[in-house]
C-alpha cells in the first residue's frame, strides 16, 4: 500500500521539488510525518485528516506514514498538504491515480476540505519545470500567478475533492489559458504619474536622467515639496519590465509572501520604501531564515529612503554592497542564500533637522552646527554612490496654482527608452549595460567632451572646488544627458545641465 | 639663524602659552625675560597652572630650546618679535601685542596695507559671494587681505584674494603647525606655499582650543586698517573682532544684508551703531584712502553683468527685479527648463549669477576674473 506524489518547498526564494511517499500498514493505529518537516508541517496532520473525511473520503485505520524526500532539507510552509492527501488516498487505490509522477501538487488544506493559496508558488512551479515536470494542480488562488509560463498545464482547484476528480480524470480540471507577457503589459494603469507634479523643473529633470541612466538620486528639500511624490513616479518612467525580470521579482515578492492574493505576474516595477526605524537584517535580508530584505524587494525597480539621515548608520552601510554588486549574500545558521539586489536608490532627507531651511514660508530654527551634524549622518562612501544630489525647489501656492499643465509619464518614458537603447548598443561589448556603471576606465572611454564643454567642466571643478570623484560624477550624468539628447560626444549643454544636477557638495557637504 | 639671548627667553616663555598680558606684567617688574629664567632656575613657578610649569621645565635648558629652534626651522617657520623690523607695525600699536609671533610662508605680507574680512562660519550664498568679491577687490588694488581660515566667510575671503592672486593672512587659533579646521587644509597649504602668511601667537603645535579663538581675534583687527563684517549674528565671534577693532581704533565697515535673515543681524547691528556700510571692495578702499589713480575711475557701484547671447540676457533682465526659481524664470523669459539649466549653470560658473537654497536664482556680484 504504497504510493507517491510530488510537491514543492521553498529554501530562500528558491524552489525545489518534495517527493512525498505515503505508505499503509498493519500496526498501531497512528499518522506520522518524517523527513525534516517544521512544525506547521508536522501540525499539518490534523487538518488534512479533517480535510479527507469531510471530503467524503475514507480515512484508513491503520498505521499511516508519510515520508518527505529529500529528508535532509528542512520542509517550511503549508505547500505539502495537497500533496500529503493525495498520496494517503492513492495509497489506498493505487490504479485510480495514473499521473501523479508528473503532476506537481501544490496547496494548503482547510478543515472544509478547501484549498487555500500559498507562499513561492512561481519559484516551485518553474522548479518543476526545470525537472520536465508539464502539469501542475494548484489553488486557484495562485492561479494568476503562474498564468504566463507558456508551455506548462496549470489545473486551478478549488477544494480537495477537485483536485482528485481531476487526478482519477473523472472531472478534469481545463487548462488555465496561458496568456502572452506582452498582453499582461498592456492592461496597467499608471498609479502616479509625473503629469501631476507641479513644478521642480530641476528635479523632475533629475528623476529623468536617473531613469535613463540608472543613476541614484538624492533629492533634498523642504517637507512637502514633492520629494515623495516625485519618487513613487519613477517606476512608471523606467522601460517596462521584460519578461525575465518580471519572473525573478514576482518570485522574490511570492516567495517572501509580500505579493496580493490573486495577484498575478508583477509587471510593474516594485517601488519599496521601508520606514527608517528598519533593521539591518530588513533591509538586506536575514532572519532565523534567511528572508530577502527591502534591498532584494526591489530587485529590478525602485528602493526609496526617505529621510535618509534618519535611518541607523550601520543599515545605510551595509546598502553599500548591494548597491555595488546587484546581488546579496545573507548567511545565517539556518540557511544561505544569494538574493538579486539590482535596484535603483532614491532618498529624500530635509535640509535641516527642523525641514524648513531655505523654505519660503517657515524660518528654519536650526543651529548651523545642528544642521551640519543632520548632514554629516551620511557618509562620504555612500554618497559616492549617488551620482545626483538635487535640491527641490521652494514653491509658494501661488507657484503650484498658476502652473501650465506638465509632460505626461509615457511621454517621458520614450525619451527614458531610447536613451537606454543608445546606451545598450553603446556597452553591448562590456559587462555593464548603463551609464550609472560605468567604471573610471570606461568614464575615459565613452565619455569624450567638445572641446567647450570640456572647458567650462574644466572652469566649474576650480570655481566649485569639485572634487576628482565628483567630476567623474558628473561626466556620467552628462553621458545620460546626451543620450537623453541624442548627442554623440557630450556637449557644452549636456556638461553644463550635469552641473546644475549636481552634487551639493558645494552647498551641503563641503 | 640666530637669536638674542632674550628672544629666546621669550620663545621658552610662549612654548608654555604665558599669555601677552603676564608676560607684559612680568616684564615691568623684573626687567627682562632673562631674570624670569634665573628666577625659575631657583624655583620660582611663573605659572599658577601646573602644566605650564611643566613645559617652561621642559624646555628650561639650552639643549632643548635649541632642539625647537631647529625644529622651527625645519618647519619654516619665522618667529617674530615687537622689537623686529618685520614686526607688523600696526599690530605693534595695540594694547597687548603677542610678544611672540609664529609665521609661516612669506612674512611680509605682514607689513603691507590690510583689510580684514571677517564673518560666520556659516554663510548664506550672498554672504559667500559678498566675502569673496571684496576680497577679490581689495588684493586688485594691493591691499592685504587678513582673515582667520575659519569655515565659512573667512575662507571665502582668502579664496577671493587668491583668485586675484594678491597676499593673505590667515590668524590661526591654534599653532601654525596645526591646521584647523581641517576642511579648508588646502586653503592652508596655498596660503603657505605663496599667497601670503599663516601666523599664529600660540606655540607651534598648540590645540586649536575654544578660548584661543576670540583672543586670536585681536590680532586680525590689530594687523589691519580696517574691518569688514561680512555675515554674523549678534552674538558671533565676528562681533568680537569688531569690538577689538574699535577698541583698536580702526575702522569698521559692515556689509547690508536681507532684513530678517539670521545672517544681517550683526552687520545690521554695528551699522546703526556707526559702522560705515559697504557694498564693494571700492566702497573700502575709498574711504581708507587706499585707491590708487587706476580704481578710482573704477570706484563705482559694481554693475550687474551684460550676458553674451539672448538666452542670458534674458535671464539677466528677469534676476534684476528679484531673485526667483526655475518655474518664475521659464515663465518670464518663456524659455524652455531645459535650455535655462544649461545656461544658468554656465552662467553661474562665469560668477554672474548664483544658486542659493531652494533653488532660487539670483544675480552675483562679479568675484572673479573673466577673461
Amino acid at each position: 500500500m504504497l504510493a507517491r506524489t510530488l510537491s514543492g518547498g521553498l529554501e530562500g526564494i528558491k524552489g525545489f521539488l518534495v517527493d512525498v511517499e505515503a505508505c499503509i500498514s498493519n500496526g498501531m493505529i497512528g499518522f506520522d510525518i518524517v523527513g525534516l518537516p517544521s512544525i506547521a508541517v508536522k501540525e499539518s496532520r490534523d487538518r488534512i485528516r479533517a480535510a479527507i473525511t469531510n471530503s467524503g473520503y475514507p480515512w484508513p485505520m491503520k498505521k499511516l506514514t508519510v515520508n518527505l524526500a529529500p529528508a535532509d532539507v528542512r520542509k517550511e510552509g503549508t505547500s505539502l498538504e495537497l500533496a500529503i492527501a493525495v498520496a494517503l488516498l492513492a495509497a489506498q487505490k493505487p490504479d485510480l491515480y495514473p499521473t501523479l509522477n508528473r503532476t506537481l501538487l501544490l496547496g494548503e488544506l482547510t478543515l472544509h476540505g478547501e484549498l487555500m493559496p500559498i507562499r513561492g508558488v512561481l519559484s516551485m512551479v518553474l522548479a518543476a519545470r526545470e525537472s520536465g515536470i508539464r502539469e501542475v494542480v494548484l489553488p486557484e488562488g495562485n492561479a494568476r500567478e503562474a498564468q504566463c509560463l507558456g508551455d506548462i498545464g496549470i489545473h486551478p482547484a478549488g477544494t480537495l475533492q477537485q483536485a482528485i476528480e481531476h487526478l482519477t480524470g473523472r472531472q478534469p480540471i481545463p487548462q488555465q489559458e496561458q496568456i502572452p507577457y506582452e498582453r499582461l503589459l498592456e492592461e496597467q494603469p499608471l498609479e502616479h504619474d509625473l503629469k501631476y507634479v507641479k513644478g521642480q523643473k530641476i528635479a523632475r529633470k533629475a528623476l529623468e536622467v536617473a531613469a535613463a541612466g540608472g543613476h541614484n538620486l538624492l533629492m533634498v528639500g523642504v517637507p512637502g515639496s514633492g520629494k515623495t511624490m516625485l519618487a513613487r513616479c519613477l517606476p512608471g518612467i523606467l522601460p517596462p519590465l521584460s519578461y525575465e525580470e518580471a519572473l525573478e521579482t514576482t518570485c522574490i515578492h511570492s516567495a517572501s509572501g509580500e505579493l496580493a492574493r490573486e495577484a498575478g505576474l508583477m509587471t510593474q516595477r516594485p517601488y519599496r520604501s521601508p520606514h527608517h526605524n528598519v533593521s539591518l537584517p530588513a533591509m538586506i535580508g536575514g532572519g532565523t531564515k534567511a528572508k530577502p530584505g527591502e534591498v532584494s524587494l526591489a530587485h529590478n525597480g525602485v528602493l526609496f529612503l526617505d529621510e535618509l539621515p534618519e535611518y541607523q548608520r550601520q543599515t545605510l552601510e551595509a546598502l553599500r554592497q548591494p548597491l555595488e554588486d546587484g546581488y546579496v549574500n545573507v548567511t545565517r545558521v539556518n540557511g544561505q542564500a544569494r538574493y538579486q539586489s539590482r535596484c535603483m536608490l532614491v532618498a529624500g532627507m530635509n535640509p535641516c533637522p527642523c525641514g524648513n531651511h531655505g523654505s519660503k514660508i517657515k524660518p528654519c530654527r536650526c543651529k548651523p552646527f545642528e544642521i551640519q551634524r543632520y548632514l554629516a549622518r551620511i557618509s562620504g562612501p555612500l554618497l559616492d554612490r549617488i551620482d545626483m544630489q538635487v535640491e527641490m525647489d521652494a514653491v509658494s501656492i501661488d507657484e503650484i496654482e498658476n502652473s501650465e499643465p506638465q509632460e505626461d509619464s509615457h511621454t517621458v518614458q520614450q525619451r527614458v527608452l531610447a536613451a537606454r537603447m543608445r546606451q545598450l548598443e553603446r556597452y553591448r561589448e562590456e559587462n555593464y549595460f548603463c551609464n550609472a556603471n560605468l567604471p573610471q576606465e570606461g568614464i575615459e572611454k565613452y565619455c569624450s567632451m567638445s572641446p567647450e564643454a570640456s572647458a567650462l567642466l574644466k572652469r566649474a571643478v576650480e570655481q566649485f572646488h569639485i572634487s576628482m570623484r565628483a567630476y567623474g560624477r558628473i561626466r556620467k550624468v552628462a553621458r545620460t544627458l546626451a543620450d537623453l539628447a541624442q548627442h554623440g560626444d557630450l556637449e557644452l549643454q549636456d556638461v553644463a545641465q550635469a552641473i546644475q544636477l549636481r552634487n551639493l557638495d558645494g552647498q551641503y557637504w563641503r | 639663524m640666530g637669536y638674542t639671548e632674550e628672544q629666546r627667553r621669550l620663545l621658552w616663555l610662549s612654548a608654555a602659552e604665558i599669555t601677552a598680558d603676564k608676560v607684559r606684567r612680568l616684564l615691568a617688574e623684573r626687567g627682562s625675560a632673562q631674570t624670569l629664567w634665573e628666577d625659575f632656575a631657583h624655583g620660582e613657578a611663573l605659572s599658577g597652572n601646573a602644566e605650564a610649569n611643566r613645559i617652561l621645565n621642559r624646555y628650561h635648558s639650552e639643549i632643548a630650546m635649541d632642539a625647537l629652534l631647529e625644529r622651527m626651522e625645519k618647519l619654516g617657520v619665522t618667529p617674530l618679535f615687537t622689537d623686529d623690523g618685520a614686526y607688523p607695525p600696526l599690530l605693534g600699536c595695540i594694547d597687548d601685542p603677542p610678544y611672540v609671533l609664529y609665521g609661516m610662508g612669506d612674512v611680509t605680507a605682514l607689513s603691507r596695507p590690510s583689510v580684514a574680512v571677517v564673518g560666520t562660519r556659516y554663510p548664506s550664498a550672498y554672504g559667500r559671494n559678498m566675502a569673496r568679491s571684496i576680497a577679490y577687490g581689495l588684493c586688485e588694488a594691493g591691499v592685504c587681505v587678513v582673515s582667520g581660515m575659519a569655515r565659512g566667510i573667512d575662507g571665502n575671503a582668502h579664496e577671493g584674494a587668491m583668485d586675484a592672486k594678491g597676499q593673505t593672512v590667515a590668524v590661526l587659533g591654534s599653532g601654525v603647525n596645526v591646521p584647523y579646521p581641517l576642511d579648508n587644509i588646502g586653503l592652508y597649504r596655498k596660503i603657505i606655499a605663496g599667497a601670503g602668511a599663516v601666523i599664529s601667537e600660540y606655540p607651534l603645535d598648540a590645540a586649536p582650543q575654544t578660548y584661543h579663538f576670540p583672543h586670536r581675534n585681536r590680532v586680525i583687527s590689530g594687523l589691519s586698517h580696517a574691518v569688514v563684517f561680512v555675515e554674523g549674528r549678534v552674538k558671533s565671534g565676528g562681533m568680537i573682532t569688531v569690538s577689538t577693532a574699535l577698541q583698536q581704533g580702526r575702522d569698521v565697515f559692515a556689509v547690508p544684508g536681507c532684513v530678517g535673515q539670521a545672517g544681517a543681524e550683526g552687520p545690521h547691528t554695528i551699522i546703526r551703531e556707526g559702522a560705515i556700510l559697504a557694498t564693494s571692495a571700492a566702497d573700502i578702499l575709498e574711504d581708507l584712502g587706499l585707491s590708487s589713480a587706476k580704481n578710482t575711475a573704477e570706484s563705482q557701484p559694481p554693475q550687474p553683468p551684460e550676458g553674451d547671447n539672448p538666452t542670458q540676457k534674458a535671464i539677466l533682465k528677469a534676476l534684476l527685479r528679484e531673485p526667483m526659481g526655475m518655474d518664475a524664470l521659464c515663465a518670464q523669459t518663456g524659455i524652455a527648463a531645459d535650455a535655462l539649466m544649461a545656461e544658468l549653470s554656465v552662467m553661474e560658473i562665469m560668477g554672474q549669477t548664483r544658486r542659493d537654497s531652494g533653488n532660487i536664482f539670483a544675480l552675483a556680484i562679479r568675484a572673479t576674473r573673466t577673461e
